[in-house]
C-alpha cells in the first residue's frame, strides 16, 4: 500500500495537468516499508526525455539533488512517479524495461480521461506488482 | 578512505547504507564491495565490465560514466537508480 496525504495527492494530478501532452515525473519522499510507504512529499523534476510525449526520464544530477535534499529533509525515496497523459492507467513495457528501484512504487496518474492514480511496486525479476493507494 | 552510499533499495536494508571501501577506482571500490559484503551491489551496477545504462554513479556529486574513473581519498561514491520509463 502506499499513502498520500490529501495535499500530495493532489499536487501530482495537478502536474499531471499541466503537462499537457508531455508526460511529467518526480520523486515521491516519505518512509518506506514493505507493506506500507507513506508519501510526505512530492519533488517535481524535469522531464528530460528526448520524447517527452513517450517518455520520461529525471536528469541524473537532479534526481540527485531532489534525493539529497529529502535525504537532509529526513525522508528517504518512496517510489517516482509520471503521467500518461493518453493511458494507459497501468506501466507500460517501457515502464518495465527501465524500472531500477526493487520494492519501491512507481505511481501512474493515467490522463486519458478523468484522472486515474495507480501504483506498482517493482519486483525484480516478478515484474510490477499492484498495489492499493490510500489518501490520508 | 573512500566511501559508498547505497540506497537502501540496493542495500537491502530499510535504510540508506554508507561503507568505506578501498581502491583507486570505481570498478575497484565495487569489487572490494563485493569481496567484503558479497556481489550483489557490484552485480546490480555492472554488467560485462561496465556501468549499467539504467544505473548512476556519481563521485563527488559528479556523474561518472567509467569504472576507471579515479577516486580521490577521501570520495564519496554514491549509486542511484535511474528514473525512467515512458
Amino acid at each position: 500500500m502506499i499513502r498520500f496525504g490529501r495535499s500530495e495527492y493532489d499536487r501530482i494530478i495537478k502536474h499531471a495537468y499541466r503537462g499537457e501532452e508531455a508526460e511529467i515525473c518526480g520523486i515521491l519522499g516519505g518512509t518506506h516499508e514493505a507493506e506500507q510507504s507513506i508519501v510526505t512529499s512530492v519533488r517535481q523534476a524535469e522531464n528530460v526525455a528526448e520524447m517527452p510525449q513517450m517518455r520520461y526520464y529525471i536528469d541524473p544530477e537532479e534526481q540527485l539533488e531532489l534525493t539529497e535534499e529529502l535525504e537532509a529533509n529526513g525522508e528517504e525515496v518512496v517510489g517516482f512517479y509520471h503521467s500518461h497523459p493518453a493511458g494507459p492507467t497501468k506501466p507500460s513495457e517501457t515502464d518495465a524495461a527501465r524500472a531500477t528501484w526493487p520494492g519501491r512504487s512507481y505511481v501512474i496518474v493515467a490522463m486519458d480521461g478523468y484522472p486515474f492514480v495507480g501504483s506498482w511496486r517493482w519486483q525484480n525479476e516478478d515484474g510490477f506488482e499492484q498495489e492499493i493507494v490510500a489518501i490520508e | 578512505m573512500p566511501e559508498i552510499k547505497i540506497p537502501a533499495a540496493l542495500a537491502g536494508g530499510a535504510a540508506t547504507e554508507t561503507v568505506t571501501v578501498a581502491g583507486t577506482t570505481v570498478g575497484e571500490a565495487l569489487d572490494y564491495h563485493a569481496d567484503a559484503h558479497g556481489p550483489e551491489l557490484r552485480d546490480s551496477v555492472t554488467e560485462d565490465g561496465e556501468l549499467k545504462e539504467f544505473i548512476n554513479v556519481f563521485v563527488d556529486g559528479r556523474q561518472v560514466q567509467s569504472l576507471d574513473y579515479e577516486l580521490e581519498e577521501d570520495s564519496l561514491i554514491r549509486v542511484m537508480p535511474a528514473a525512467s520509463g515512458g
